[in-house]
């Protein structure tokens, strides 16, 4: 739109300014014009005069030449001798006056030889007088005189009859003129007022728009200043000579100072604390030159100082700004409050400081970024020996072509690594020993650079614990074997030998002694199932747990068939059951145990009833057994799992106190909880839970 | 126990313990099962005792496993690996109910493994079970 106004005004001025010239030269010309057909007019009009001039000096020589012939008195002879010289003068000016039309230029001649061609006549007739009256009235009669005079009448009406016909057509040329000039000025006139009142209209238009804009414009700048005083980072502006030159409204907040405090008073390095403004001013020179060279410099760090003497951590961008040739003229500052990263970065270093295990962060390729002070003591570098060295350096000699590789799979592929998983791994001290270590990584993708975290510890003393363990578990194992061999072996003797005794010598034996074999016979059976629990115990603590999916109903069937066929008059009550993952012998056991328990303890119920179930959710299924037996009481609850635990006594129902310990066992080893419910006589219910992954 | 002819020996009974074999050899005698049994006291003796010029075939051999000089699963070995012994039925019958006992013997070719009970009553059955299932009612190849 202002382009186009531009032409368009140009333009008007333009057609306005050649519709004024062609005014002017029409104007100049049409005048011209007139002038001359005046002129002409003028000269025609003399020309005439002279003609009448030339008539009436004619008529007083016929008058005079007359009078003198009729009188003979002297007297006319007067205006006769006067008329002559005038009259000639007339006709030489009259042939001058034509001059310009060659027709008339002959008439003129011929009327000038007419004339000489009378006055000779007068004159004869004049001359004649003098010798007598008659001889003049004879050539009067003779008629020549009339006819020359009528010849000379006849010419200068030829002439006059000419130069009205001359003014005629001039005065209708001047008429056509006048009306052309009328028209034309009318028109160009009216053009003009047209042209001149476009472009007022285009220039009153476009000044209109002109104020709209700069009436937007004015409200952008305070916008823009607003955003600029009040935006969550600080501006800043420095000049050539380095004082500030703007400074917004945040940054003044943040230092307490006034804007007139500051713009073209205080250097940037008079906002500096003394420690950042040694830092800045050392490598001003180099830096100012360098960042005037690439008109860019980003995150760099000072401390910034308070009117009133505080400080804060800022991060400073900056631009600078050039003129159009390329001299700089100041620079466009972002100030950003780094108050909160350094805080964090603090917490992050005093978490890292604080960790109990030594702790290194390092990069991609392998060197060392960060590490504490645990790392410090674990490995007996100091802090700044460990930096940028390469992890390698930490690593036993036979391990450090593996540990290479190990590293560059670990970020390809970058995940958590726990304490404790994996391999046994060894690692160095500055002093050469080495140590059995256990090691954590995360990844930690920090500015697009991955890192990992390592976090180190030293587990010679787990290590040589767990190894001792593992062999005593073995020592534990063998005394198992050996019990469940050589226990059981006399047991089957005490029994077998008692039973024999009581049926080869019954009738050598007083009914005391049976009575006593029959003791002894049924302690030792009882012990052997002891043992035999026992050692069950044992195994399954010690058997790898296998997950598989395990189809608990038809494991729960399969038990309820084994065990009911002896006790038909139990209600069982068996809902359906969600499977399971686990070790489908060991839970064959739980089920077992349990089922067997709510049998025995309901069996001295009247219509003794058992139900079985279960309920799930996303993480767990808890399955559960309910009797409607003897119940315990809950105050015992804390006893129900432990081995030779028994909340009943041995005559009211059988059992080593083994079952539910094993029970517990098996669900421990499945990550599961086990629990109970119970009320004395109103019957108990039995829980368990396991893990769904 | 008089000594019989080596080679009429139809049980061979492999236990150093002498009350666990009195006990064994008697309820196999009450079902009239002992008449042609021969008690070695370890595995030792049982090698010898297979492998000597008479080269004895039992029509079955039991076997405990924990036992001096020779352990039962060497035994078991040995005879399972043996093509002209291998057809012999060997029943395990031990004190242990070990997994890695039971696994093994099974590995190696037991025809059975039975785990002594404690109860007398219900050892007298699993023996005597024993004896008439693989005396009696048990069919083996006949030796070449």
């Amino acid at each position: 739109m202002p382009v186009h106004t531009k032409y368009r005004v140009t333009l008007g001025f333009l057609s306005a300014f050649i519709l004024l010239i062609v005014l002017g030269l029409f104007s100049y010309f049409s005048i011209s014009q007139l002038i001359e057909v005046t002129e002409k007019r003028l000269r025609i009009s003399t020309i005439q005069q002279t003609c009448e001039q030339i008539l009436k000096d004619v008529i007083d020589i016929e008058t005079g030449q007359r009078g003198y012939v009729l009188t003979f008195d002297q007297r006319y002879l007067q205006p006769y001798n006067q008329a002559i010289s005038p009259l000639r003068a007339q006709v030489a000016l009259l042939e001058t006056q034509l001059q310009y039309s060659p027709s008339m230029v002959s008439k003129a001649k011929r009327l000038s030889m007419l004339i000489e061609d009378r006055i000779e006549h007068a004159q004869r007739i004049i001359t004649a007088r003098a010798e007598g009256f008659e001889g003049a009235r004879q050539l009067i009669v003779e008629g020549k005189g009339m006819e020359i005079t009528d010849s000379i009448r006849y010419t200068i009406e030829q002439i006059q009859q000419y130069t009205e016909l001359e003014i005629g057509q001039l005065q209708n040329l001047s008429d056509t003129r006048l009306a052309t000039m009328q028209y034309t000025f009318t028109a160009l006139a009216f053009g003009m007022v047209i042209i001149i009142g476009a472009l007022f209209y285009t220039i009153n238009t476009q000044l209109k728009y002109r104020i709209q804009t700069e009436a937007k414009l004015r409200e952008k700048i305070v916008e823009v200043q607003e955003l600029y005083d009040h935006a969550p980072c600080g501006y800043l502006s420095v000049r050539q000579d380095i004082y500030l030159s703007a400074i917004n409204q945040t940054l003044l907040n943040w230092l307490g100072y006034q804007r007139e405090e500051v713009i073209g008073k205080l250097k940037f390095e008079d906002l500096l604390t003394h420690q950042s403004r040694e830092i800045f001013l050392e490598s001003f020179e180099k830096d100012f030159e360098k960042y005037k060279r690439e008109g860019i410099v980003n995150g760099l760090e000072f401390n910034f100082l308070r009117k009133d003497g505080s400080e804060f951590p800022v991060v400073v961008n900056s631009m600078a700004v050039f003129d159009e040739q390329g001299q700089f003229l100041q620079s466009r500052t972002t100030v950003f409050d780094n108050t909160e990263r350094v805080k964090n970065e603090t917490k992050f270093r005093s978490v890292l400081e604080s960790s109990p295990d030594a702790m290194l962060i390092v990069g991609q390729q392998g060197k060392i970024q960060l590490a504490n002070h645990q790392a410090e003591k674990l490995f007996g570098y100091a802090r700044a020996d460990m930096i940028g060295q390469s992890i390698e350096v930490l690593v036993p000699e036979e391990f450090r072509n593996a540990h290479v590789k190990h590293r560059s799979s670990f970020f390809e592929s970058p995940q958590r690594r726990p304490m404790g998983e994996g391999i046994n791994l060894m690692a160095l001290r500055a002093n050469g020993g080495s140590f059995a270590a256990e090691i954590s990584l995360s990844p930690l993708k920090l500015d697009d650079e991955l890192l990992v975290i390592a976090a180190i510890r030293d587990v010679t003393a787990n290590r040589e614990a767990k190894e001792k363990i593992t062999k005593l578990n073995k020592e534990l194992e063998s005394f198992t074997y050996s019990v469940s061999h050589d226990l059981r072996a006399p047991l089957r003797s005490i029994h077998g030998y008692a039973q024999i005794l009581k049926e080869d010598f019954v009738a050598e034996l007083s009914p005391e002694a049976i009575q006593t074999l029959d003791t002894i016979i049924r302690n030792a059976s009882k012990m052997g199932t002891l043992i035999d629990d026992l050692l069950e115990f044992s195994r399954m603590s010690r058997r790898e747990v296998f997950r598989d999916k395990v189809n608990v109903q038809e494991l729960v069937d399969q038990v309820i068939e084994e065990r009911v066929s002896k006790d038909t008059n139990i209600e069982f009550n068996c809902l359906k059951l969600e499977a399971t993952l686990g070790d489908k012998n060991m839970l064959r056991q739980v089920w077992f145990n349990l089922i067997d328990n709510a049998i025995k303890y309901s069996g001295k119920h009247e219509s003794p009833r058992v139900e079985i179930g279960c309920l799930s959710d996303s993480q767990w299924v808890t399955y559960y057994v309910r009797d409607n037996g003897a119940g315990f009481d809950m105050k015992y609850a804390a006893k129900l799992f432990g081995v030779f635990q028994r909340l009943h006594k041995m005559n009211e129902f059988e059992g080593t106190g083994v079952g539910l310990a094993l029970v517990k066992r098996i669900i421990d080893r499945h990550n599961g909880q086990v629990w109970a419910e119970a009320e004395v006589n109103k019957g108990a219910t039995f829980y368990f839970k396991l893990p769904q992954s | 126990m008089n000594r019989i002819e080596k080679e009429k020996v139809e049980i061979l009974l492999v236990e150093d313990n002498p009350d666990d074999a009195a006990l064994t050899i008697r309820t196999l005698k009450k079902h009239n099962l002992a008449n042609y049994l021969r008690h070695l006291d370890d595995g030792q003796e049982a090698l010898d005792f297979l492998y000597d010029d008479a080269n004895a075939t039992p029509r079955l051999i039991l076997l405990d496993l924990k036992m001096p000089r020779v352990d039962g699963i060497e035994v078991l070995r040995k005879i399972k690996s043996d093509p002209e012994k291998r057809s012999i039925p060997v029943v395990v019958l031990t004190s242990s109910r070990e997994d890695r006992d039971i696994v093994e013997s099974y590995n190696l070719g037991v025809n059975a493994y039975v785990v002594k009970p404690v109860d007398f009553d219900q050892f007298i059955k699993a023996v005597a079970d024993l004896g008439l299932f693989w005396l009696i009612l048990n069919q083996t190849p006949t030796p070449d």
